[in-house]
């Protein structure tokens, strides 16, 4: 079975302990309240109608399968992301010992892997006061949750990136509302690592011009 | 990037694990059966979220383990369509440019999302990019671990749970094996402009710390002569657009 082995509790185990049920699973009710009326018309039907009635069914049966309900519940930013796996790292790093059994792998390569690429980005320095802060500015921009998202994410500083994350920017937004929104967007965001290591550089490259004059 | 899912699963905990408290078994099952893997039609799941609601738990019988039926959100990589995002070239093939993003591989540019002129140097398989200007058509190597700004085009989910054997096995003979595919790939294109509008001009966008690679990241040796040109190009996009 594509699902891999389950507990020994299946269909059978329901029909033969029905005291288990206790409280108003919807699930668990509904699946005996099925089977018991597959098995009351049942004089004529065989057992192998009854066993495929009930196994037909995967999300009725005792536990079911895993649900998805609603697959765009809300968009996260960067940060926080960042700051969840963060405060998941830290939590793991107190509680000790059982980090590296197998089943913990995944989970700690996919969070290091997602940190260290976050880390990268510009969202590292951000803060829930800084992104209240750009959402408030942002406002009077009028652009939609994704623009807005977008320019959390990335923090750009030229013209050219913004007219890439904003739909129509030519229509929608003229070029001092573009300057302006940069210069919004450069305020209030905290530059990245990488502009960092950019201003260091050309700081560098400034004094060493400073000297032969 | 990352959007919130809701499920509903139910987690079974076995009895040794009986007196940690439910919310931390709970967790940690939900973790080990879902971080780092990819869900049909949703995404790649990174971590749990956070537990909404707990329903009554069971035990079975046959089976000393608890059973809970478990509400919870889970952080899930899922890009938006349009999305701009940034990576690194994992390397190039006939096929396209390969890029990750660290914690995830399969996104592939294929080549005719990328700038044209473009072309695949077989010698050092890479894709470059003749980029024209009034000095002459300069080649932009799109090389290994070079950062790269893109945009997501297209998602494909393929499901790659198993199946039964088939009566086409006694064909294939047992040293083929079956070939591995990615149950989650992304499209995504270099062409960052949107439909209908002109491309932006690449020099325009290079800035200090802007990672849009082709020209702040290409690793020729001869780059620094063009640091005059990447001057006079920041100028361009007024004329452009008084163009338009």
């Amino acid at each position: 079975m594509a699902r891999g082995a389950r507990p020994a509790r299946g269909p059978a185990g329901v029909l033969q302990a029905p005291g288990v049920h206790r409280g108003d699973p919807g699930v668990h009710r509904g699946a005996r309240s099925r089977l018991w009326g597959v098995r009351r018309g049942a004089g004529s039907r065989s057992f192998s109608a009854w066993s495929s009635a009930c196994a037909g069914d995967p999300r009725r049966r005792g536990g079911g399968d895993m649900e998805v309900k609603d697959a765009n519940a809300a968009l996260l930013s960067n940060y926080e992301v960042f700051q969840l796996l963060t405060d998941l790292k830290e939590q793991r790093k107190e509680s000790g010992k059982n980090k590296h059994s197998s089943g913990q792998q995944n989970l700690n390569t996919i969070t290091y892997e997602t940190l260290k690429y976050i880390s990268k980005t510009p969202c590292k320095h951000q803060s829930p006061e800084i992104v209240r802060e750009f959402l408030t500015a942002m406002k009077s921009h009028k652009l939609t949750k994704a623009e807005k998202l977008q320019l959390l994410n990335h923090r750009p500083v030229t013209a050219v990136e913004i007219q890439l994350m904003v739909e129509e920017s030519e229509e929608r937004l003229t070029e001092e509302q573009i300057e302006a929104l940069l210069h919004t967007v450069t305020s209030i965001l905290p530059a990245g690592p990488e502009a960092e290591q950019q201003q260091n550089a050309s700081d560098d490259v400034a004094m060493d011009e400073e000297d032969p004059a | 990037m990352f959007v919130l899912v809701e499920m509903v699963d139910t987690v079974r905990i076995p009895p040794w694990q009986f007196e940690r408290k439910l919310n931390d078994s709970i967790a940690e099952e939900l973790n080990k059966k879902l971080a780092n893997k990819v869900v049909y039609n949703v995404g790649l799941c990174i971590c749990l979220f956070d537990i909404t609601k707990l329903e009554d738990a069971y035990v079975f019988p046959g089976d000393g383990a608890s059973h809970t039926k478990v509400h919870f959100r889970y952080v899930v990589f899922h890009p938006f369509l349009d999305e701009i995002l940034i990576g690194k070239i994992k390397g190039c093939s006939p096929e396209g440019v390969h890029v990750s993003l660290g914690f995830f591989d399969d996104i592939l540019i294929p080549p005719e999302s990328l700038q044209q002129p473009a072309k695949f140097d077989e010698a050092e398989q890479v894709w470059v990019w003749e980029y024209e200007t009034e000095e002459g058509a300069h080649d932009l190597y799109m090389d290994i671990g070079e950062e790269v700004r893109f945009r997501v085009v297209d998602e494909s989910f393929v499901d790659t749970s198993p199946t039964g054997p088939s009566s086409a096995e006694a064909a294939s003979s047992s040293e083929e094996l079956p070939k591995k595919e990615a149950p989650y790939t992304l499209m995504a294109s270099k062409r960052l402009e949107r439909e209908g509008s002109p491309p932006p001009l690449w020099g325009a966008g290079v800035a200090p710390g802007c990672s849009q690679s082709l020209l702040a990241g290409c690793a020729l040796p001869s780059l620094e002569p063009h640091l005059e040109e990447r001057a006079s190009f920041a100028s361009c996009p007024s004329w452009l657009q008084a163009e338009r």
